[in-house]
């Protein structure tokens, strides 16, 4: 027979036999498995809704190094040590392990993906790489030893094509990572981001079971975006928004995919009338059945969802062709701001001569009637765009490799148009 | 002119909530992994289901009202009677043989190999023991942790006990009046 006693001492001797050598390896095994349950609830059936026509198109970021950071460590590519991990728009994007050297030319074949991941390179006697992505999106590079990254859109982006004449270049891939959490509103791994496209987050929310949200902030002095996020909404549901209780807009029956609760921040947004600067506005985005229908639905229909959303503001604005663009926009995981900009009527030409560094671009009209643009890159048409009855439209997102020169006109329709061209911050 | 205003709190708007996770993870994980060793009896299977635990505590760390260690061990125990059904009592096969293992160096000088027969005692039972008499919770503070009544401690107790060759009378023993740490709730 045994006592209470004996059994105290055989707890605390084997308690006492625990060896605990390393507890930083834990946090950082811990946070991976907080990372793989986000991603498991994020591949449930997740989704970001464009609700206007400028998807993607959003701001700056300000990195924020955890207090326990371990970083990891990169390959070693063509006898160079990659870096562990890069940022790009306050998130981290740490070493995936995977790396790859093209010798003259050659593909990169990535897996899909439901975040963005960025690729980095160094370069052995060769001065210049050239990266062409689906689109094509080409992207010439002088930089090496891991200098540059090449941002990767989620989803599968397709044969890489990479060039680097007369030598070799070597590439590491990034993935993004839970160790690094943006400066903003965080709910469950989704953030939105506390500046973005160098508008302020005045108020955001998320929330889980539920058919409505709503928000409120003082209005700043300028327009604000309204960017929302849903997941697991079903099938033909819709999210409304409205600013106090008005100017109701619907996502227009976007699906809820597996794509993108990954920074809601820089998701497409909607621009909505407010009040006066100072004004208490009470933001609200709810789930319907139906565009028509625009009473919410009950939360018992929506086990699964999740909705958000955010606002942001003031947004600096520069009238272009008709139409209102932003100063600085956030593409290809940087922020880029405004350069050039040049407008017309139909028949004008808009053309913008060559420069050194890559940029982006964005076409915008007001038109009366059916009107098209096209946009040409190095002589060919790399985008256009077409209004069927008229009004206000733009086309961000152009990609104006360096060295190359752009030519904006409008074939058709009768208006205003314009074209402004972004140079690269950061 | 523009401010940042958050309403809902269910989110984390401050980023320093990870670091103060990760400090809790620093400070008090060892003394976690002694209670998952004690329950799992097994040094992988410890780690694991800490890990688990500390990770599902993550996602709740901002609706956590008071200090954690309580709902994070709450996490733990439970975890560990729930996963012994779903994950560990599950065959996998393997490549390779696992290792015959070892037996703990204590096992030798304990009387009548106590530690050999709590690995037969039930899941939760081993919980009832290993927080009564390692933890030295109160009959009350275990039920409450463990989701059930006191009528339900006190039967587990006498009956681990008695499995462990153990006096039954002696499952009166209260280690919050006689020598425990807690108070009764």
């Amino acid at each position: 027979m045994n006592s209470l006693t004996d059994l105290r001492r055989t707890l605390d001797r084997h308690a006492d036999d625990v060896a605990d050598p390393a507890t930083i390896a834990r946090t950082t095994a811990v946070h991976h498995r907080i990372a793989v349950v986000r991603r498991r609830r994020r591949a449930a059936g997740a989704g970001v809704l464009s609700l206007a026509l400028l998807a993607g198109v959003a701001g700056l970021a300000i990195p924020r190094l955890g207090d326990h950071e371990v970083l990891p460590a990169g390959p070693v590519v063509l006898g160079e040590q990659a870096p562990g991990s890069i940022r790009s728009l306050g998130y981290a994007f740490d070493a995936t392990g995977q790396s790859q050297v093209i010798r003259g030319s050659g593909k990169i074949r990535l897996g899909e993906s439901d975040t963005p991941r960025l690729l980095s390179w160094t370069l052995s006697d060769a001065t210049t790489a050239r990266f062409t992505l689906p689109g094509p999106e080409v992207h010439r590079t002088t930089v090496t030893h891991f200098g540059d990254f090449l941002y990767v859109p989620a989803g599968e982006p397709g044969p890489i094509l990479v060039s680097a004449p007369g030598g070799s270049v070597g590439i590491a891939t990034y993935a993004v990572s839970d160790r690094v959490t943006p400066p903003g509103y965080t709910r469950d791994g989704v953030t939105y981001r506390s500046t973005v496209a160098g508008t302020s987050l005045l108020t955001a929310r998320i929330a889980d079971g539920t058919s409505d949200v709503s928000s409120s902030y003082v209005a700043p002095d300028g327009p604000v975006q309204v960017r929302v996020l849903c997941t697991s909404l079903p099938r033909g549901y819709v999210v409304n928004v409205s600013l106090n209780g008005q100017g109701r807009v619907s996502s227009g029956g976007a699906p809820c995919d597996s794509d993108g609760t990954f920074d809601p921040g820089a998701s497409g947004y909607v621009q909505l009338r407010q009040g006066r600067p100072g004004e208490r506005v009470v933001v609200r985005a709810w789930v319907s059945r139906s565009m028509r229908d625009a009473s919410a639905v009950p939360a018992s229909e929506l086990s699964d969802a999740r909705i958000g959303v955010g606002v942001y503001g003031p947004v600096d604005q520069v009238r272009l062709g008709g139409y209102q663009v932003p100063r600085t926009i956030e593409a290809e995981g940087r922020t880029w701001t405004l350069g050039d900009l040049d407008q017309g009527r139909p028949g004008d030409v808009l053309g913008f001569a060559a420069t050194a560094a890559d940029r982006m671009a964005t076409a915008a009209w007001r038109s009366t009637g059916r009107s098209t643009i096209d946009v040409r890159v190095d002589g060919d048409v790399t985008s256009s765009g077409e209004s069927a009855s008229g009004g206000q439209a733009a086309m961000p997102g152009i990609w104006v490799p360096g060295g190359s020169r752009m030519r904006v006109t409008m074939p058709r329709g009768s208006g205003a148009f314009g074209a402004a061209l972004y140079n690269r911050v950061d | 002119m523009s401010s940042i205003e958050v309403v809902d709190t269910g989110g984390r708007v401050d980023p320093g909530a990870s670091a103060t996770f990760d400090e809790f993870v620093a400070a008090r994980s060892r003394a976690l992994l002694r209670t998952a060793y004690l329950l799992t009896h097994d040094h992988a299977l410890a780690e694991d289901l800490l890990q688990t635990s500390l990770a599902k505590a993550w996602f709740a760390w901002r609706r956590i009202d008071g200090e954690p260690e309580p709902y994070v061990r709450r996490i733990l125990v439970n975890t560990y009677a729930s996963w012994w059904r779903r994950k560990w009592n599950g065959e996998q096969p393997t490549d390779t043989l696992p290792d015959a293992g070892h037996p703990d160096r204590a096992d030798a000088t304990e009387p009548t190999d106590l530690w050999t027969a709590m690995e037969r005692l039930p899941r939760r039972m081993r919980a009832v023991v290993v927080l009564r008499y390692f933890e030295d919770l109160t009959e009350v503070q275990t039920a409450d942790l463990l989701g059930c009544s006191v009528g339900t401690v006190k039967s587990q107790t006498s009956k681990a006990l008695a499995k462990l060759r153990i006096d039954p009378a002696l499952a009166s023993d209260q280690p919050s009046q006689a020598e425990g740490k807690g108070d009764p709730r």
